[in-house]
């Protein structure tokens, strides 16, 4: 339990800090790049909110993986989608997605093998 | 292109600072992100909006694909700027005139129709000529009608039925009324 709270905690400041780049580079006029710190900040509250519904199954660990796992096949799918039909946006914003979720799963690595 | 398209991708401060540094000379993605400390995805993404909206081209170099201003579009004053979509669109308005007198020039050389286009767009071209000769919103009888075509062309029936299928003319009680 101990390392679900750290993991949460280091996910919640991961959050903290796309929120701030989002806000502070939308006032400074970097229109999209605060765009892309949104959808990585939309990512992390996703995840976010996996960790009590892992808890409650039980198995957090095997249940958030599983989470890890099945909500980003979609993004992966889009992003081929993206690339096929040459929507550069779209390849931009799935790839965003599919890097927050690997900066997840390091992190999640990171607490629970240490 | 339109100039909402150029505007909306201008504001933006990271394409700003893009388009400042192509301003020097044009250059490759790599080049570009290590001199605002970018990403080379993101300036990649910043490059092919810039592309899209017309203000940078692309071209190959050796291994490199170099990027550079669009300066038709940079050099224009911001006047000519705003209303970059109404020039665009008199060049297509002046283009479709010049087909249209060109059909006409083909199939409609002075007062006879030589014979009717079998392409859509051609014929419609031919229908709104005949048309013109009518008033909008008068009334004529059958009769009338095919006679004011019969001054062009013999197959007044084809002519008057594609005056009603092609919505120049509605048809109510063979009464004949032009709508467009």
């Amino acid at each position: 339990m101990k390392n679900v709270e750290e993991f949460k905690s280091k996910l919640t400041e991961l959050n903290n800090i796309a929120k701030e780049k989002n806000n502070r580079l939308r006032e400074e006029g970097f229109e999209d790049e605060s765009l892309f710190e949104k959808i990585k900040s939309n990512v992390y509250e996703i995840f976010l909110q996996m960790i009590p519904v892992s808890v409650k199954k039980g198995n957090f660990s095997e249940e958030f993986l599983k989470f890890l796992e099945r909500i980003p096949m979609n993004w992966y799918e889009a992003l081929e989608k993206a690339k096929t039909s040459g929507d550069f946006e779209q390849e931009q914003f799935e790839n965003i997605k599919i890097q927050a979720k690997v900066e997840i799963e390091s992190l999640f690595y990171k607490v629970f093998e240490s | 292109m339109k100039s909402i398209d150029v505007f909306k991708c201008l504001s933006d401060q990271s394409r700003l600072n893009i388009v400042h540094m192509l301003l020097k000379k044009p250059m490759y993605v790599e080049l570009v992100a290590n001199s605002l400390g970018l990403a080379n995805s993101t300036v990649s993404f910043h490059l092919k909006k810039l592309e899209a909206a017309g203000i940078v081209r692309s071209y190959k170099e050796q291994y490199y694909t170099m990027y550079a201003l669009n300066k038709d579009i940079l050099d224009l004053p911001l006047s000519e700027l705003v209303v970059l979509e109404k020039r665009e669109s008199k060049v297509i308005d002046d283009k479709e005139e010049e087909y249209k007198q060109k059909v006409l020039k083909t199939f409609f050389p002075k007062e006879t129709l030589l014979q009717i286009p079998k392409q859509r767009k051609k014929k419609n071209i031919i229908l709104e000529k005949l048309a013109s000769d009518f008033e909008i919103g008068k009334e004529y009888t059958e009769k009338e009608v095919n006679e004011m075509i019969l001054k062009h062309h013999e197959d007044f029936c084809t002519l008057r039925r594609d005056f009603i299928s092609d919505k120049f003319f509605t048809r109510e009680n063979s009464i004949y009324k032009r709508v467009k």
